[in-house]
């Protein structure tokens, strides 16, 4: 050892006592405002979870400030705690952010106005000294317009939180004392993952064939799409089960009516009355493992308490609409518009509207409905200098299917928070522009989902890809489990080919058909031996959606993979040894099925 | 006397046959190449191509159209002029033959504007579907618990077509957008010259560049890289993206080229730009 670093020892050593010291002093927790035990009027929003790291409590008031959101935390140690929130000014620019709130501990409100950061980031809000061992937190929103909190970190030293998303994932499971894996495991014959139609079809008949299910679903309604939530209506034909999806289904409603409400009574009542149906609302998939291309199980963590369960079975459908179980277990997947000659899927007369020389990302897009109301008395509403970026001068009163957003250079998985955000100043601007019109005085902004409403996203590879070739032959498949009349029907961007139309309005293009038939082969992975697939994520070209990604069409492919999961267990054998070797057997189950009663 | 009269007469109708004939013929560049029937199939309009200095290649037939609603059935002519990309170029009125709305008043100047317009657009939601559909959608049942239906197509009609002239619009966007689109690109194609390229590409309108863009190989590209650039500052979002997908790799890979695709970035949509920001960094 030289002498200068003799010298050096001493002080080295004292530092580290005293940081070692000042670590084992400080004091640090993380509330996860998801958890909040009353949410006011703020909602949970869980569905950009793998994007931003976590469900995360919107204050949507559709431009009126909503109720407090509260819950009361416990402190370990007293003291003078810094305090940061993770919160995102979702439309930046050069007017005041539209999300506003501000945080209250107690009867202290910080001065500090939060939601001005320009992308998901720790706010410093300011100090705050606990001298009980309980206190009560509240969210302020001050504006109505989605003001966002993830979270609030609480340490007594002065030092942010991490942001960068891996970083931040192991630390929040850090603070939150989250063990690698869930403590509570929970096994069935089928997990379903996604309550969509296709997800309710396939527990259904399952269930009725005696199997054990569990249906995971990160809302508290069933239906996805077809939900009070989002209001589309279902379309198709019933095909081979129209018993079972008249359970499930919609009336014809204008899209956006709240009589999807009456929809969302009966389904759930339906599925509630199989007691071999394990449903899981509020329950978000997080995670799923694969060993030999085989899954082993879901994990899923509940979208308010952040509990979390291990789901463990044979045999999986993924129904997340964008894929998630066949992405996290490696199941090969397709994502964009094929080029026209991958599948020979061209059509001169629309030329590169419809299928392009050159692939690219340009899928069909999101939608946000909503709708107004005149009311009897006259209303306001506010400026939204942030949305007429976005809406210019456009101006309407309601927003149908057409409402629709989608870009190349925006993936409808990876950046759909920012294609539900463009969707929400597309809203609020082009009402603003209506309310401006002599007349609309009484016209009030009744209700805008909160929900992005999905088309397309990835489609996981099965034994067979389903395309606009197999609807123009007719191809009578043997193993045909789904049929369909309704045409193939894809849509773009009206700005594409106008660019006097608004980049949120969307046109379809109709190929005309007396019908076609989807094989069971296009339910099944092709590479994970026991992971279905139905709604939109099944095993398709781009064009090949276009007709069959309707709600009753993806609920016939839940109802088809339901059956085929009893030929799975009583054989104790794989879906695709289903069409290898039970295909008699199992075609008379699926032909048969509106003869089949309930069976639990 | 009445075998006089009736002679006169005869020739006075052959005199004007013989000169509607002539009429008919726009100029003496044009010869005809097909024939267009009206929807209802009651009327042959003969379709020319035309070629002259001024105008270069175009395609011209002088439409005559029965326009039917529910009750009532006129007709109605109109000069029409297609690119060679079979896409409508103007259309011109017959003098005592005015187009008229709601069976009697003359369209406006305002209301030809509207029409071309309208006709000129390949995706017009008008002209997409049969007009009863469309008046059909309109009557959608109210939702008992909702105001008023979807005004997306009430409010497509308004945009898209001249009031009191629904049945017009709709006829004619079908009959000029309809079969002979393919047809005319059809006589295009068998007669594709360098001269037809260079006129297609210097077209104002997109779709009708888009239509020779896709004819173009890699050194095409290169070579007609400046008027590429010229279409691009044309802000159709469709052409530019097609345009950033096709450019070959040997433009990205000459400075000079890259910088005059920097140049004409304001003009982008984010679409296009994209697909070429991977190609420029």
């Amino acid at each position: 050892m030289t002498e200068k670093n003799k010298c050096l020892k001493p002080i080295i050593t004292l530092l580290s006592i005293l940081l070692f010291g000042f670590q084992l002093y400080s004091q640090e927790f993380l509330i996860e405002t998801e958890n909040f035990s009353n949410k006011g009027g703020w909602v949970v929003d869980p569905q950009f979870v793998e994007q931003m790291g976590s469900p995360y409590l919107m204050a949507h008031g559709i431009g009126k400030p909503v109720k407090n959101a509260k819950t009361i935390i416990k402190i370990k140690e007293k003291g003078n705690y810094h305090l940061w929130v993770r919160t995102i000014n979702w439309a930046p620019g050069n007017w005041e952010a539209p999300g506003k709130f501000k945080l209250k501990i107690e009867k202290k409100t910080f001065p500090k106005v939060l939601g001005t950061n320009k992308n998901w980031n720790w706010e410093y809000v300011g100090q705050y000294n606990f001298n009980k061992k309980e206190a009560q937190i509240e969210l302020l929103d001050l504006t109505g317009f989605n003001g966002r909190c993830d979270a609030i970190y609480f340490s007594t030293k002065n030092i942010a939180p991490p942001n960068k998303k891996n970083e931040l994932k192991k630390w929040r499971n850090k603070m939150l004392q989250q063990t690698k894996s869930p403590n509570k495991t929970e096994n069935f014959d089928l997990v379903i993952v996604g309550g969509g139609i296709a997800g309710c079809a396939a527990a259904i008949s399952a269930a009725e064939k005696g199997l054990k299910v569990a249906l995971i679903h990160d809302r508290p309604v069933l239906g996805g799409n077809a939900s009070g939530e989002i209001r589309v209506h279902t379309e198709g034909i019933y095909g081979y089960f129209e018993r079972i999806l008249k359970m499930i289904d919609t009336d014809h409603y204008p899209n956006g009516s709240p009589e999807a409400y009456d929809d969302d009574e009966k389904r759930m009542k339906n599925m509630i009355s199989y007691k071999n149906i394990h449903l899981y609302l509020n329950w978000r998939a997080y995670d799923a493992v694969s060993i030999n291309n085989t899954v082993q199980y879901v994990d899923a963590k509940h979208t308010s308490t952040s509990e979390r369960i291990r789901f463990k079975a044979p045999l999986f459908v993924d129904s997340t609409g964008d894929g998630w179980i066949g992405f996290w277990t490696g199941a090969k997947f397709m994502y964009g518009r094929e080029s026209k000659s991958t599948f020979n899927e061209g059509w001169e007369t629309h030329g590169e509207l419809w299928s392009p020389e050159k692939a690219d990302n340009f899928v069909m897009g999101s939608s946000v409905l909503w709708r107004s109301k005149k009311l009897e008395t006259v209303t306001s509403f506010p400026k939204v200098p942030w949305a007429i970026e976005v809406a210019k001068d456009y101006a309407a009163v309601n927003g149908e299917w057409q409402w629709e957003f989608s870009r190349n250079d925006l993936s409808q998985i990876d950046d759909a928070e920012q294609i539900r955000d463009h969707m929400l100043k597309a809203i609020f601007g082009s009402f603003y522009n209506e309310k401006q019109k002599i007349g609309n005085e009484k016209l009030a902004l009744k209700w805008v989902s909160s929900l992005v409403g999905k088309r397309e996203s990835r489609r996981l590879i099965g034994d067979y890809i389903y395309t606009l070739n197999d609807v123009k032959n007719q191809v009578d498949f043997k193993d045909a489990v789904v049929l369909e009349k309704r045409s193939v029907d894809v849509h773009y961007q009206q700005n594409l080919n106008n660019p006097e139309k608004p980049n949120f309005l969307s046109e379809a293009l109709f190929f005309r058909t007396s019908g076609y038939k989807l094989p069971y082969r296009s339910l099944y992975s092709k590479n994970i031996n026991n992971l279905f697939m139905a709604g939109r994520d099944f095993s398709c070209s781009h064009i090949g959606l276009g007709g069959p990604r309707v709600m009753l069409t993806t609920g016939q492919m839940g109802a088809a993979v339901g059956y085929a999961a009893s030929i799975c267990k009583k054989y104790k054998t794989t879906p695709r040894a289903v069409y290898q070797k039970h295909l008699n057997e199992y075609m008379k189950l699926v032909l048969s099925s509106s003869n089949q009663s309930q069976n639990n | 006397m009445k075998n006089t009269i009736l002679k006169l007469s005869v020739i006075f109708i052959i005199i004007i046959g013989i000169f509607s004939s002539f009429k008919n013929k726009p100029n003496p560049n044009c010869s005809k190449i097909l024939e267009l029937p009206s929807l209802d199939g009651v009327f042959i309009n003969d379709v020319y191509f035309c070629e002259t200095e001024t105008e270069g290649a175009y395609y011209y037939s002088k439409i005559e159209t029965s326009v039917c609603s529910d009750t009532l059935c006129r007709i109605v002519n109109l000069k029409v002029y297609w690119d060679l990309a079979g896409n409508l170029k103007k259309f011109d009125t017959i003098p005592g033959k005015q187009l008229t709305k709601n069976d009697h008043i003359n369209f406006t100047s305002e209301d030809y504007s509207k029409l071309l317009k309208t006709l000129k657009d390949n995706y017009s939601v008008i002209g997409k579907k049969h007009v009863g559909a469309f008046i059909e959608k309109d009557k959608f049942r109210k939702s008992d618990k909702i105001d008023g239906v979807s005004g997306a197509t009430k409010r497509t009609i308004k945009e898209e077509a001249v009031e009191g002239a629904l049945y017009s619009t709709h006829t004619l966007w079908k009959l000029i957008n309809g079969t002979i689109k393919k047809q005319l690109k059809e006589y295009t194609n068998s007669n594709y010259s360098e001269k037809f390229k260079l006129q297609l590409l210097n077209s104002e309108n997109g779709n009708t560049n888009l239509f020779a863009l896709q004819k173009l190989k890699d050194d095409d590209y290169v070579e007609q890289f400046d008027l590429i650039l010229k279409i691009m500052k044309k802000k159709h979002s469709l052409v530019n993206f097609y345009i950033s997908k096709a450019l070959p790799q040997s433009i990205f890979k000459d400075e000079i080229s890259k910088q005059k695709l920097k140049n004409v970035w304001s003009f982008l949509d984010e679409n296009s730009k994209s697909v070429l920001i991977e190609n420029l960094n």
